[in-house]
């Protein structure tokens, strides 16, 4: 009796033992690559996680050169700063990343549109304005307070005809890349302006793809990828039981719901994270490339759970300026279910918010769910 | 011939011997330990304990709640000040690069004001800080504010 006793107590303080001396949490953040702040998470052991590290931060450190625009002599900088008919060769890490911009602009009919660039900027959403802001530009405004002033709508109508992605011509021969913009010229009071891109709506989503393949090739297969809070890529979490994701607010501090999820991109788009507000109406950086304005479409949040980081950011982008009646009927459509595609949207009717989901969630306290 | 005494057969086939009894008492003790350790959740979990503030990756200024004690890093480029207030402290980061002030309250902190850009992403776009791991960055200051304490491994906001 006593040996089985001191036996069964061996076992459970070896086994106890064991429990702990699994792998912990370890993990880098990365800052001042596109604006964002890269948070990567794993379970293993350190040195791994410092692998991870190294590889991501060449990663980026290389990507960046080709297809940040404001880096002189990048892919994009090169390609933005080119006239009508002017031919670009550009590496091939930026030429399938915008092949992918195109095929998601084509899934989205439009809405997810990377030649907003200087409609963007006309509204105050570009890169310049989130540091030292000068004017420079025949547009620019001053800020006053808290708001920019609207711009003169003679430039929302030309800028508008700015963002025909299929005047961008794609050519590959012989493993030689190229991009040549044809007939994109708009002029106005004597400027002559351009077809220009904006990666902002995918380059997130692209960033956590090549990250997770980092973390995959070193057989991390718990952790998470988070990148400027709006791109997330869940692996498992510690004990495979699903993470505790929560959704930010769109109106007030804290979240609206949660839910337990792994192994998932996540992508949200809202009129929260870059906006101003002038005369009681709200202007965010979701540009509706149809329009030329900021949506206006009583979207405030859309979160798309999917299994390509890319394509998650692209959608996000894409049904917010979509609108309800498209986030409905896309949450819903074949493509979506058959692609393991949900949808999480809050809408703002009658200043009331209402969450519409394909996602399993649990709401908070204090929001409700649309009456279909 | 030893006699064979009557109580030291009986105390044979007793199941708590003496020296059992011991063994017993160690095996109870351990389980009980290791149940208190793994089993009782830990009420810590996600608990604030300390405030530090980087300038370009080095501290500039940390704070530990228990003892509300502020130590400040006196760095080239950048002084720190703060000043109590009814809404909490109140800490002002002024650098070459700008104007920062962190309100660090009983259980957070949170950035109330910034001259970095107009749309301010540290004081609009991060939430409070309420746990360890959560942070509040800057970029256009080289300014990082981190919190330090237990990490709610499990939890993730998007």
């Amino acid at each position: 009796m006593k040996k089985i006793v001191i036996v069964l107590v061996l076992i459970i303080l070896f086994s106890a033992v064991g429990c702990t001396a699994g792998d912990n949490a370890v993990g880098f953040t990365e800052y001042g690559y596109f604006g964002a702040v890269l948070t990567v998470k794993g379970y293993c052991k350190k040195s791994v996680m410092d692998e991870i590290k190294d590889e991501t931060k060449e990663f980026l450190a290389e990507f960046s050169l080709k297809v940040d625009e404001s880096i002189s002599g990048s892919d994009l900088y090169n390609f933005n700063n080119a006239i009508d008919g002017q031919t670009i060769e550009v590496s091939e890490v930026t030429y399938k990343l915008l092949s992918k911009a195109k095929d998601a602009y084509s899934l989205t009919n439009g809405d997810y549109n990377p030649c907003v660039y200087h409609l963007v900027d006309l509204w105050g959403f570009s890169k310049r304005f989130f540091t030292n802001y000068k004017k420079t530009k025949v547009y620019d405004r001053d800020f006053v307070d808290n708001y920019y002033p609207l711009p003169d709508a003679k430039y929302i109508d030309a800028f508008k005809q700015l963002t025909d992605f299929s005047k961008v011509e794609f050519s590959e021969n012989n493993g030689v890349y190229t991009l040549t913009k044809n007939n994109t010229k708009v002029s106005l009071d004597g400027i002559d302006y351009y077809l220009k891109l904006d990666i902002g709506g995918i380059i997130k989503g692209y960033v956590t793809d090549v990250v997770r393949a980092i973390m995959v090739t070193k057989n991390v297969t718990k952790g998470y990828v988070n990148y400027g809070t709006s791109s997330l890529c869940l692996l498992d979490n510690a004990d495979n039981t699903g993470w505790e994701l929560t959704l930010t607010h769109p109106r007030q501090s804290g979240t609206y719901c949660d839910m337990r999820i792994s192994n998932k991109f996540v992508a949200t788009s809202g009129d929260y994270e870059r906006f101003y507000d002038v005369d009681g109406k709200r202007y965010s950086h979701l540009i509706d490339s149809k329009t030329g304005y900021p949506i206006d479409n009583g979207v405030c949040s859309v979160t798309v759970f999917c299994d390509d980081g890319l394509l998650s950011d692209a959608l996000s982008t894409a049904l917010s300026v979509g609108g309800k009646e498209k986030i409905k009927s896309f949450a819903n459509s074949e493509y979506a279910i058959n692609n393991g595609i949900k949808v999480v949207a809050v809408f703002e009717e009658n200043g009331e918010l209402k969450v519409f989901s394909t996602q399993e969630i649990t709401l908070k306290k204090g929001i409700e769910y649309e009456k279909n | 011939m030893k006699k064979i005494d009557y109580f030291d057969v009986k105390n044979e086939n007793k199941i708590f011997r003496k020296g059992d009894i011991i063994v017993y008492a160690v095996a109870v003790v351990i389980i009980a330990i290791l149940l208190c350790v793994f089993l009782i959740p830990n009420q810590n979990k996600g608990s604030l304990q300390k405030i530090e503030i980087f300038y370009k990756e080095s501290v500039v200024f940390s704070y530990q709640f228990s003892s509300k004690s502020v130590i400040i890093e006196n760095t080239d480029g950048v002084k720190v000040y703060t000043e109590e207030s009814s809404d909490g402290l109140v800490v002002r980061i002024d650098s070459e690069k700008g104007h920062n002030v962190l309100l660090i309250k009983n259980h957070s902190a949170v950035m109330q004001e910034a001259d970095c850009s107009v749309y301010a992403d540290c004081v609009n776009n991060f939430g409070a800080i309420e746990k360890g791991g959560d942070f509040i960055i800057c970029l256009p200051h080289e300014l990082k504010v981190v919190g330090i304490g237990e990490v709610d491994d499990n939890k993730v906001q998007l």
